[in-house]
């Protein structure tokens, strides 16, 4: 369908001609820098990454509340070949420690002072965004650019420096490889700590380019993206808009609140990639008063299930919306994509695989099974990401070669095709469950609560038909009503359960492990006392 | 900040403790009110405290502290009783 040609490395998506330097690129923290701008501050953040001695192979540790300087960190990291992890803002304690010592950063630049001292005690080299002085001022307050020429590196000097070696990527100087890793996201799993998905530059342009030809974001669309770009969803509205030329508006936490659609209005967004609490946010503010609309024309959903009613009330109220249902993981970043609209014809189709991929369902022994049965979601192709940092034995379960050579990927998700090969998701059988729209490990929850010196005990309970909600259980001395509080300091925000109860005694099977459907039983008997 | 005010609040604020006192310098975010919570909130309050609160007054700071959210109310209400008239 597209003519473009196909990037193989990161930062090509920004050397690309454009037909307007000057249009608006990227909105963060209420700076936008134009097309022109966002390529001249990735040459300098390139050269101040280069400055502080990061090469080929190193690893940069950016938290996603780093500001203006943040989008143009990433493509200058992938200019040096230098692999880029985007943190949650909220990680901290144990498992920032963990992250630290699993990624190995030669440099981590985060916004919070406290995340910063963290990072000096574990020997960790660290910045402040303000330090790197790269991202020249411009944005609303326009009479302030005459400061901006000076005191910066020079731009053309650096471009010069940076951008003259082969355009093919290959730089003399280390630049990446297209089969080099471009970044390491953090995600839940099956284990206590999070564990780092690998990219390579190629995996990673395959997929945005197989997004890019179903989603079709134009040159003059505003994509207002309300997630932190730890999650790879944020992360690939960055380059989704740079491929297509738009302009990407990142809102904060906090802008996507009651303000989203005040943002929405401001921003002028024509596209949102929402998870479902956001999209029925949207619905609940939108039908508060009638007034202005946001020039909304596409609505992208993946993280959860959007339940019909959502689709149909925005579809209602916004005329010109058209919603996109998608599947993904970060393992292979995207599985399928549904046609524009498609829910209206085939509710709970998540739509057809990426172009050049194939998602199929097999059983227990890696059997593929026929369309209509259930079983695991299994993923080939370019998209299939690397594996695990440093997991071999998680990375073998689940990116396991058929023949011992081709990589395919078992999701842990379970689902069916239909004849046509579109795919329907029918749940998980493991720890993993949804809060928000967001991946959350029970085990990991867990031993955040165990860490607690007052928890002895903890289990959680995923939510599931009857319980909309999971729920923390514990045992020990605490007061459970102290218990989520202080678990923030182990687990970011939208890992922590909205509620917890203290119990005796966790009931265990012959296994020895936590017989949780027991435990449910009995918090539900003692609920109904 | 009345009792309904902070009977209202408090079922969104998942690391206040129950015998916990709201304060006005409190930070909601701190106390556990994430965006979607925000929003849920903007409705109870409506329902629960009786007033309307503008689309203007649906800004960041105003969810910032339990003292700010108190006076975008109490503005709220002072704003609809003058319409009354």
């Amino acid at each position: 369908m597209s003519t473009r040609p196909h990037f193989t490395v990161l930062h090509e998506l920004l050397d690309a001609p454009v037909t307007d330097p000057a249009a608006p690129a990227v909105t963060c923290a209420g700076l936008t820098l134009d097309r022109a701008e966002l390529v001249r501050a990735s040459h300098r953040c390139a050269a101040e990454l280069r400055a502080r001695g990061l090469r080929r192979g190193d690893r940069l540790i950016v938290t996603s509340d780093s500001g203006p300087l943040l989008v143009p960190l990433l493509f200058g990291a992938s200019r040096l070949g230098v692999v880029f992890s985007v943190l949650h803002e909220q990680v901290r304690g144990d498992v920032l420690r963990h992250v630290l010592a699993d990624c190995e950063p030669a440099l981590a630049i985060a916004a919070s002072p406290a995340t910063r001292d963290a990072v000096r005690e574990a020997g960790v080299a660290v910045a402040a965004p303000e330090d790197l002085d790269v991202v020249a001022e411009r944005g609303p307050a326009a009479g302030a650019t005459d400061q901006a020429g000076t005191g910066h590196v020079d731009a053309s000097g650096v471009e010069d420096e940076a951008g003259a070696g082969p355009a093919d990527g290959s730089a003399v100087d280390g630049g990446p490889l297209p089969v080099d890793p471009v970044c390491l996201i953090y995600t839940s799993g099956t284990t206590a700590m999070p564990k780092a998905v690998v990219s390579t530059h190629q995996q990673m342009m395959f997929a945005l380019h197989a997004i890019a030809e179903r989603l079709a974001y134009r040159a003059d669309d505003v994509v207002y993206c309300p997630l932190p770009l730890s999650f790879d969803y944020g992360l690939y509205q960055v380059f989704l808009s740079a491929l297509a030329g738009s302009h990407v508006w990142l809102g904060s936490a906090t802008e996507s609140g009651p303000a989203l659609l005040a943002n929405l209005l401001r921003s002028r967004a024509t596209v949102l990639p929402a998870v479902p609490p956001v999209s029925a946010a949207l619905l609940r503010l939108l039908r508060r008063r009638g007034r202005e609309r946001p020039p909304l024309r596409l609505l992208t959903n993946t993280g959860a299930a959007l339940p019909a009613d959502i689709p149909s009330g925005l579809r209602e109220v916004l005329p010109g919306l058209r919603v996109q249902l998608m599947f993904g993981l970060t393992e292979c970043k995207r599985l399928t994509i549904a046609e524009p609209d498609e829910d209206l014809v085939r509710p709970g189709s998540c739509g057809l695989p990426l172009t050049g991929t194939e998602v199929f369902v097999v059983n227990e022994a890696g059997e593929r099974l026929p369309a209509g049965e259930v079983g695991e979601i299994t993923v080939r192709g370019p998209n299939v990401m690397a594996g695990y940092w440093r997991r071999p034995e998680l990375t073998a379960s689940r990116f396991p070669r058929r023949e011992g050579l081709f990589p395919e990927l078992r999701t842990g998700d379970y689902g069916w095709t239909d004849e046509a090969g579109r795919l329907y998701f029918a749940g998980r059988r493991d720890v993993i469950y949804k809060q928000d729209g967001f991946r959350v490990s029970a085990i990991e929850v867990e031993a955040a609560a165990r860490r607690l010196p007052d928890v002895s005990t903890a289990a959680v309970l995923t939510p599931d038909g009857s319980r909309p909600e999971a729920v923390l259980v514990v045992t020990g001395t605490a007061d459970p009503g102290t218990v989520l509080p202080r678990l923030r300091e182990h687990l970011e925000d939208y890992k922590v359960p909205r509620v917890c109860h203290a119990v005796d005694a966790l009931p265990v099977n012959a296994n020895g492990k936590t017989a949780k459907a027991v435990l449910a039983g009995q918090l539900a008997e003692a609920a109904r006392d | 900040m009345d009792q309904p005010f902070v009977d209202t609040l408090r079922p969104h604020l998942r690391y206040l403790a129950p015998e916990q006192e709201l304060r006005p310098e409190d930070r909601l975010r701190d106390l556990g009110l994430n965006s979607m919570q925000a929003i849920d909130l903007v409705f109870d309050l409506e329902d629960n405290c009786g007033v309307t609160l503008p689309d203007d007054q649906l800004t960041d700071a105003n969810f910032e502290t339990a003292g700010a959210l108190w006076s975008a109310v109490e503005n709220a209400r002072s704003d609809s009783l003058t319409d009354a008239r």
